[in-house]
């Protein structure tokens, strides 16, 4: 003797219920163990590698500002006069922000 | 009241708050985790792929745009590990390879003995495809767009997938209860 369609249709639906597996608190446990801890690793390292790259850049910057001034005949050591090497090298580290920002934002990484 | 799994979900993207991301695990483990046992056939290592399941979507969080449900695109990525793992290893084997073995003792709640590899030898019989819009559906409990856009199949292929595994999934058991 065969089954109706509504019929095998409960019994299918209460056979897959039957085999779902109980919550399990050991399982979740578990998946929080193994979640990676990027979620503040990066944004520390890349803060430390900015900052190192802002370090760089200051201490280089006067020797590059000379070098290009030899050639753009003083408008480095006007640049810097009027500024400040600090100043500048910051602006050009806010520079590369915005730049970094405005490609997140276009990637759709990034939403106002 | 429990918080939705949007609200959970942005706590996660907010401040990668571990917490909430545990209650979500937990309100959706066992559909995820009786979703991969289904598909390969209750291999042994199905919490592990969940376990993998939950760790990507914990990577991807932020790539969730709540335009399904949360359970919808936790599938997918189930589906996907799934696809990349187990049916490399020719899972179809597998399905065989378990329906020869005895039932072992488990957390589901199945009362009767045997329930499970009953099911698992049931959906042995079906097509790769057959048996995945199935699972889908019914495991998962999700509707036939949404098991279109996991598969990737188009929308009528899943409908008279879904219905020609079930009317074979019938002429299974239908089979068994005379034999028997």
């Amino acid at each position: 003797m065969t089954r109706s369609d509504d019929l095998f249709e409960q019994e299918l639906l209460g056979r897959f219920e039957a085999m779902s597996p109980l919550p399990d608190d050991a399982f979740t446990a578990s998946v929080v163990a193994a979640l990676p801890r990027t979620g503040w690793l990066r944004p520390v390292i890349l803060v430390l590698a900015g900052m190192l790259g802002v370090l760089v850049a200051s201490l280089q910057l006067p020797e590059l500002v000379f070098a290009m001034d030899r050639i753009a005949a003083g408008l480095g050591v006007a640049a810097i006069d009027t500024m400040g090497a600090q100043a500048l090298a910051m602006g050009i580290v806010a520079v590369g922000l915005g730049a970094a920002t405005l490609v997140l934002f276009r990637r759709g990484n990034l939403t106002l | 009241m429990s918080e939705t799994d949007e609200a959970l979900v942005a706590r996660v993207v907010a401040g990668s708050d571990r917490r909430a991301f545990g209650a979500l695990v937990s309100r959706h483990q066992s559909v995820v985790r009786g979703l991969l046992a289904r598909l390969t056939g209750g291999a042994p290592d199905a919490d592990d792929l969940a376990q993998e399941t939950f760790v990507q979507a914990w990577r991807r969080i932020d790539t969730y745009r709540g335009q399904g449900s949360f359970r919808s695109w936790l599938c997918q990525i189930a589906y996907s590990r799934f696809l990349m793992g187990l049916r490399k290893q020719k899972s179809h084997q597998r399905l065989l390879d378990t329906a020869a073995r005895e039932p072992e003792p488990s957390s589901v709640s199945a009362g009767q003995p045997g329930a499970r590899l009953d099911l698992d030898r049931a959906l042995a019989v079906l097509g790769d495809d057959e048996r995945d819009c199935v699972v889908l559906c019914y495991a998962a409990g999700l509707s036939h767009a949404d098991a279109a856009t996991i598969t990737g199949l188009p929308l009528g292929t899943v409908k008279s997938h879904v219905s020609r595994g079930r009317a074979r999934l019938k002429d299974w058991f239908d089979r068994q209860e005379s034999a028997a």
